[in-house]
């Protein structure tokens, strides 16, 4: 399969994975205890996407990892202080 | 204080200052807002946030709250509106009713629980009864921490088993109570509203009790226990609805709470301010990077961009700090 195919499957799944959580947070807009885990389950979606993202592309390093983890735990943070938990 | 770079650099980019904000070209460097220091400080800030919001109300009981402006005529409205779409009759307001959720509320403040039966045992049909309303259905919704009127019945119409009482054919009446008061240290208001209808003398009463693990169920009527000792409540509450009033539209809203800090706006600030800072200092990076032609070996900022601005529409769009029981 050729490096473009890889790339289109996973943006789509990235796109797919935000739209999931989107909707999913919506539907539980009146549950905290499940937007809490919908976005910690987004959070962990996002890093594992983008440490397949760089494996892929053959330049993975660890500073990298360390970037999507922050970034990951930064916005489930900004969720949970919106939701006041 | 102004650094000089060598001589190829010119406009901003001769302010050392400004890296902070956009990426830089011979580092090959995003912004050092953006590095992974600023990073762990930015959620290190939001933890430190976090814990107070969590923990403040524990240590100032009534410092942190939750701004109000609900009604019962909105209520009343709301409710009737969402009846009459699928062709129900109206409800009337009860007084007997409204008295047993006012009490309800306040009993809930005073004991200081968030529940349809009081860790004492009182159930909501004991309130009803106590007020004389004798009845053959009944049903109690709960509400808190919600900011008005519409956002109420919206939840309680959202959540399947409110709705069952909403939307049931078996009541005549209904009750509300909007009463504010400081639960579990935060200041916050709940809303109470009670459902009935009158039974004939030789009828058995049923309940409809919204709580997982409560189904409807048919129940005899007993002689009311006696409730929970009526001392002072600590409460500031709103003057008990009257049915007088309801024609001239004056029904009371809850008190509006002044002096506490409201949760719901510190909360979305700041995510605002956060949230708002890290995506644009991603837009920069991405909009100055392809302008300058700098290639970065960092991780997807695009893709932190989309990421980012999901979670801040999602907020924006799906958090509700109220919720219903």
């Amino acid at each position: 399969m050729k490096q473009s195919s890889y790339k289109l499957i996973e943006y789509t799944m990235l796109l797919f994975g935000v739209i999931i959580f989107a909707l999913s947070f919506w539907q539980s807009r009146h549950h905290v205890g499940q937007q809490i885990i919908i976005t910690a389950g987004a959070a962990v979606f996002y890093v594992i996407w983008g440490l397949v993202h760089h494996w892929m592309e053959k330049r993975l390093t660890l500073e990298i990892a360390l970037e999507y983890v922050l970034m990951g735990a930064f916005t489930f943070l900004l969720v949970l202080i919106a939701l006041g938990v | 204080m102004r650094a000089y770079l060598p001589d190829s650099t010119s406009g901003i980019e001769k302010y050392q200052f400004i890296y902070h904000f956009i990426p830089h070209k011979e580092h090959k460097s995003r912004a050092r807002l953006l590095s992974h220091g600023a990073l762990i400080s930015y959620s290190f800030v939001l933890v430190i946030f976090a814990v107070l919001i969590r923990f403040l109300p524990a240590f100032a009981p009534g410092v942190l709250g939750y701004a109000s402006d609900i009604n019962v005529s909105d209520l009343l409205r709301y409710t009737n509106e969402r009846r009459a779409k699928v062709g129900l009759r109206p409800l009337s307001l009860n007084k007997e009713l409204n008295d047993a959720a006012y009490k309800k509320a306040n009993d809930m403040f005073k004991v200081g629980y968030w529940a349809h039966v009081s860790p004492l045992g009182t159930k909501p049909w004991d309130f009803v009864l106590n007020e004389g309303y004798d009845y053959i259905y009944a049903g109690e919704n709960l509400a808190k921490n919600f900011s008005n009127s519409e956002d109420v019945v919206q939840a309680w119409y959202d959540s399947p088993t409110h709705r069952e009482n909403l939307l049931s054919p078996n009541y005549d009446d209904m009750g509300f109570a909007i009463v504010n008061g400081v639960l579990d240290g935060y200041e916050t208001t709940i809303v109470v509203q009670m459902f009935g209808r009158l039974r004939a003398p030789t009828q058995l009463a049923a309940v409809n009790e919204i709580s997982e693990g409560f189904p409807s169920t048919q129940v005899p009527i007993t002689e009311p226990e006696e409730a929970v000792p009526k001392e002072a409540v600590e409460v500031k509450s709103a003057p008990e609805p009257a049915l007088a009033n309801l024609q001239s539209g004056t029904l009371p809203a809850a008190e509006k709470e002044k002096g506490f800090v409201d949760v719901r706006a510190v909360t979305q600030s700041i995510t605002i301010v956060f949230g708002g800072f890290v995506t644009a200092l991603l837009g920069v990076d991405i909009w100055y990077s392809k302008k300058h032609g700098i290639f970065k070996l960092t991780g997807h900022t695009l893709a932190h961009l989309a990421f980012l601005l999901v979670a801040i529409a999602s907020v924006m769009l799906s958090v509700f700090p109220g919720s219903v029981l």
